[in-house]
């Protein structure tokens, strides 16, 4: 909530400006490895979910973001029986660490993945957790923060009873309305689990957007931990370092180095189901249109 | 019970003064409205014993049988002079007249000045409503908190955040009175602007230190604002217009002499011409609010004071956000007589705090906020020239809303929840002494004892151990799960505490001119504020004390020094340092809003602050003003609970949000003809303290930057002038009516300030890339304004 209070203090406040500066004190932190390991299985695609990636980098500075790609790391994923959910081979064209036989995860079960690198061990447990299919989608004009109207887009969505699923929205426009994909995360808790009531709008809206424009929107139910690392994660990469804004500290994820424990690694590991939709935006209308999904 | 011992102790040992003595006794007020003067200065001319007159203009002045000149002097007032032949106890009511502007340097009596220096009172600021009107200010909006800024030993986290910090502080350990209720939020519009409008107020007086037993609830300063009462003699207004508000002020008697009523309103209107600009905007953003007072002397013995407050900040944009908060006092007060020696006041207090939020895209509307009511007897006892016993009881019910969640609409699908309310009761007894021990030395002393009671409250969360939990492999704190919830009656008591506050000062006086003070104080404070963000905001919850948050408990020495010269000039110089017991601090991502559990996102840590202060002022002549210079240093530490925990910045000490290496401030002030005067100030302060990132990664297809160690690094060097040039046409100068139009520009040569540096991205929507840059974000620039005032 803290965020649209940001926001809204600044919408207000024309006195103030912003300008680019380049410090010139910032610290340069040693590099360390970055661990993206989502594994995303689509609901509605078993077949597809099949290939499975896993992406390995290092830091760098703060004004470089030229990534260096990791290459020669072993990685294992494995059930609570020990057992390998598939093989991870490094792919030189996509630049990534690619499972083809990759297993169907069971809902509520832990998983462990394991990377071994420049003699370094890292292992990470997460467990998989499931999400519904969304009901529908409903568009609109939004006209309260700009008189034009700004197309709205909600995705309805089911909150599963009896399960403590948390959950990540992820959105894509196209690159011409926005470079970074648009995420936001909810908490289960907040979410009745009364039948009939137990249904929640993810609101997305932005002003560039026009008719026609392709959305791609990607729903995970995500574990509980990690939606306290994605918390952590959006806020931080929101750049909101206001006055608002929470103490920004390093973001510990989940990956623990077992050979040097203090040479902890960025990132995460997760095991997620997810949906899969794509949503063509419709001409503007004080109407509300309703898609069924 | 020692305590009790104790006051028995001064009881029995100072009432057994008699001699051939007898008491004058009065209220001093203003001869042309009536309003009662608070610190004015009364002198016995031969053997320069003095007093000062009270938060209620009273004095009570015990003197040997006989003749004697009585000088009342009170800066911005004829000196007054009389002879009083004591045969008996006297009553002697003075109305002083204010001084007819003169461009002459003034010859001030020094008296004020010298009582001040041998009073053992020490690390405290007075200021006059007048002064505070001077300082330049944004927008020319005349600020009470900004102007208290201005002095050693008290700061702001950054320009426009909410709150001030006095030694090294935080924002909510400061005890705000508004005509002695609290106010629990002190800024309007995020912080930019303080919700005291300075037109209802006649002066105030911050305590940093040496704070009196009859003050408690805070650990770090108490900033006691009192209200005019009002005109007792003929109607008059004022008022002022603004480019960001207007204000306007009525007052007047009710009944000539004995009542009269004051009220005072101001509201911010730039909403109003918005729909001018762009017609279909539905947005609102404004604040408002009221002062009011009533005020009857029923008799000489009694007189009843009823006060009230009302302010609300409103903001939204159409109906997809909504938020609304502020503060609403009201305050009964009966000031009673019992005799020449014996002052009391009973205060019946209400106190309520609301905030309250609307996310219609977000489908849920949440209201939080703190009410209490507030019951003070305070009474003075003068028993004899050299002695005066300050002493009361006070009793504090609080009821505390952490959040009540609902569906904004039907069918949001957002579950409707009231987190349960807390209920406390904070008690507390003093006894404060304010003795002049010989010609030299001059010694405060006293206790306070407090107590507060958590009480029962429904869904009280239980727990296997800690509510916080410790990964010892991923080493982070995370929120434990509750096993259970029980519910407990509020008229139990679920927690206790008590605190033996103790308070001493001492002031040594070298000469009529100058002396050496030393201060001890211990103080407690029973509820907090929640905030992990770098500053305050209007949706920070106050909590209480109970099983997990301890009270936060300051001790902090001080020593002093002050000087008088020529009458003219003053300087105080003072080193303090204080250590804070159970200050809190959040694990990393704690999330409070909304929070359920408060308990489980919560560290008890430490903090410490220390330095030296300076102030050098020349308070009367056609050029006057103050220079302040503060050198000190503020830190917090949470060190982990066990030795393989890691605590909070891998348990290291961190400078606060608010540590300012260096801070000077210059006031200057010249009153060049009757038309014209100029009004200057200076800011120059070491950078606010952050957090800068030392990295950079990819993660999901953003770029997250690595934070480094805690409040490691400065914003750039903070600087700014200020000025204004306030205009009398002479046109205006009837008898019926004066107007003055107040010229001022903010920032001056625009200094581009860092109010924060963020790391963010540039998108580039074209090449489909991004790129990591830091910003900087500069509150305010050069701003120039003019406001016309008038007064009738």
């Amino acid at each position: 909530m803290k965020k649209y209070i940001y926001i809204i203090f600044f919408a207000f406040c024309t006195i103030s400006c912003t300008k680019e500066v380049v410090l010139d004190d910032i610290l340069d932190a040693t590099p360390r490895l970055v661990v993206e390991a989502s594994i995303d299985w689509n609901k509605n695609d078993d077949e597809a979910s099949k290939t499975q990636t896993i992406k390995l980098t290092k830091s760098t500075p703060y004004y470089s973001q030229d990534y260096p790609i990791v290459t020669d790391a072993i990685i294992t994923v494995t059930n609570s029986s020990n057992e390998s959910m598939g093989t991870f081979a490094y792919n030189t064209n996509q630049q990534l660490y690619v499972a083809t036989d990759f297993n169907k995860p069971t809902v509520g079960e832990t998983y462990t993945l394991k990377i071994e690198v420049e003699g370094q061990t890292y292992t990470a447990q997460d467990t998989y957790t499931s999400i519904e299919n969304p009901n529908y989608i409903k568009q609109g004009l939004n006209r309260d923060i700009d008189s034009e109207g700004i197309i709205q887009v909600d995705l309805n969505i089911d909150n599963e009873i009896g399960v403590d699923n948390f959950f990540l929205l992820k959105v894509e426009p196209p690159t011409i309305v926005s470079v970074l994909p648009e995420y936001s995360n909810a908490d289960d808790s907040l979410f009745s689990e009364v039948p009939g009531e137990n249904n929640y709008d993810f609101t997305y809206f932005e002003e560039e957007l026009e008719p026609g424009d392709l959305l791609k929107i990607s729903t995970y139910g995500i574990s509980s931990r990690y939606n306290d690392f994605l918390n952590k994660i959006l806020l931080t990469a929101g750049g909101s370092n206001g006055p608002f804004s929470t103490a920004p500290a390093t973001i510990r994820g989940n990956l623990l180095n077992e050979t040097e424990e203090e040479n902890r690694a960025f990132g995460y590991f997760s095991m997620n189901e997810y949906i899969y939709i794509e949503y063509i935006v419709k001409e503007k209308s004080d109407e509300e249109i309703i898609t069924e999904l | 019970m020692k305590k009790i011992y104790l006051i028995i102790f001064l009881l029995t040992t100072l009432g057994s003064f008699s001699q051939e003595k007898f008491t004058i006794t009065g209220t001093v007020k203003d001869a042309n409205s009536g309003e009662t003067l608070i610190g004015v200065s009364i002198i016995e001319k031969n053997s320069s014993q003095g007093t000062v007159t009270n938060e209620y203009g009273f004095y009570s002045f015990t003197l040997t049988k006989g003749v004697h000149t009585i000088e009342i002097s009170y800066m911005g007032y004829d000196l007054y002079k009389t002879k009083v032949q004591l045969t008996e106890n006297k009553e002697l009511n003075i109305d002083l007249q204010e001084s007819t502007e003169s461009l002459e340097e003034v010859v001030i009596s020094a008296y004020t000045e010298k009582i001040s220096i041998k009073k053992a009172e020490m690390s405290v600021n007075k200021m006059k409503v007048q002064t505070i009107k001077e300082i330049p200010a944004v927008l020319g909006e005349v600020d009470v908190l900004k102007s208290i800024v201005t002095l050693p030993g008290v700061t702001n986290a950054g320009e426009g955040q909410s709150g001030f910090n006095v030694r090294g502080g935080a924002a909510d350990q400061n005890l705000v009175l508004l005509d002695e209720a609290t106010l629990f939020n002190s800024s309007h519009l995020f912080g930019f602007f303080s919700v005291i409008n300075a037109d209802a107020i006649k002066d105030l007086k911050l305590y940093k230190g040496g704070i009196p037993s009859k003050f408690g609830g805070r650990i770090s300063s108490v900033l006691d604002i009192h209200q005019k009462d009002g005109n007792k003699y003929e109607f008059h207004g004022n008022g002022g217009i603004g480019l960001l508000s207007s204000r306007l002020t009525l007052e007047g008697p009710i009944q000539k002499k004995k009542a009269s009523f004051f009220v005072s309103g101001r509201r911010s209107y730039a909403d109003l011409f918005l729909p001018i600009v762009q017609p279909d905007n539905k947005s609102k953003a404004y604040f408002y609010d009221l002062n009011t007072k009533v005020n009857w002397e029923v008799d000489s013995k009694n007189k009843l004071y009823l006060s009230g407050y009302f302010g609300r900040d409103i903001f939204s944009l159409g109906t997809t956000f909504v938020n609304e908060y502020g503060n609403a006092v009201a305050n009964l007060r009966w000031n009673h007589i019992f005799n020449s020696q014996l002052f009391s006041n009973l205060s019946l207090i209400y106190s309520n705090y609301y905030y309250g939020l609307e996310i219609s895209v977000a489908g849920f509307q949440w209201d939080s906020g703190l009410e209490n009511y507030n019951l003070k007897y305070d009474l003075k006892q003068y028993f004899n020239d050299d002695i005066a016993i300050n002493y009361g009881v006070q009793a504090i019910n609080y009821v505390f809303n952490p959040g009540k969640i609902q569906p904004s609409e039907p069918g949001t699908g957002i579950e409707t929840n009231q987190i349960a309310k807390k209920y406390a009761i904070e008690n507390a007894i003093y006894v404060d002494v304010e003795h002049q021990l010989n010609e030299n030395i001059d010694l405060r002393y006293g206790v306070r004892w407090s107590n507060f009671l958590r009480l029962g409250e429904s869904e009280i969360n239980v727990y296997n151990g800690s509510p916080v939990l410790y990964n010892e492999d991923t080493k982070l704190y995370e929120q434990a799960t509750p096993i259970g919830q029980v519910d407990m009656d509020k008229s139990k008591v679920r927690k206790t505490f008590n605190n033996l506050e103790p308070r001493f000062s001492i002031a040594y006086a070298l000469n009529n001119k100058s002396s050496f003070k030393a201060s001890y104080q211990r103080m407690a404070q029973y509820i907090h504020i929640l905030s992990n963000t770098q500053s305050p905001t209007p949706l920070d919850i106050w909590t209480p004390s109970g099983e997990y948050i301890k009270p936060q408990l300051s001790d902090q020495i001080a020593f002093g020094y002050s000087r008088d010269f020529n009458n003219m000039y003053s300087l105080t110089a003072e080193i303090f340092g204080k250590t804070v017991k159970n200050r809190i601090d959040y694990i990393d991502g704690a999330e409070l809003v909304a929070q359920e559990a408060i308990e489980s996102v919560i560290l008890n840590g430490k903090a410490r602050a220390y330095g030296l202060e300076l102030m050098f002022k020349k308070e009367e002549g056609k050029f006057n003003g103050w220079i302040s210079y503060t050198l000190s240093r503020s830190e917090q530490q949470t060190t982990g609970r066990t030795a393989d925990e890691v605590g909070i910045n891998n348990g290291n000490w961190y400078a606060t949000g608010y540590d300012k290496t260096h801070d000077l401030t210059v006031i200057a002030n010249y009153k060049a003809s009757k038309k014209w005067k100029f009004n200057s100030s200076f800011n120059l302060q070491t950078g606010q303290p952050v957090t800068y990132a030392d990295g950079s990664y990819g993660y999901l297809g953003l770029n997250i930057p690595n934070y480094g160690p805690r409040n490691s690094k400065r914003l750039p060097l903070y600087h700014r002038v200020d000025v204004s040039a306030t205009y009398v046409p002479e046109k205006y100068e009837s008898k019926k009516w004066k107007g003055e139009w107040v010229f001022s520009v903010y920032n001056l040569y625009n200094r581009q300030n860092a109010s924060s540096i963020s790391f963010g991205q540039d998108e580039n929507n074209e090449t489909g890339t991004t790129r990591n840059i830091t910003e900087r974000l500069t509150m305010f620039g050069i701003i120039p304004s003019v406001t016309f005032n008038f007064k009738f």
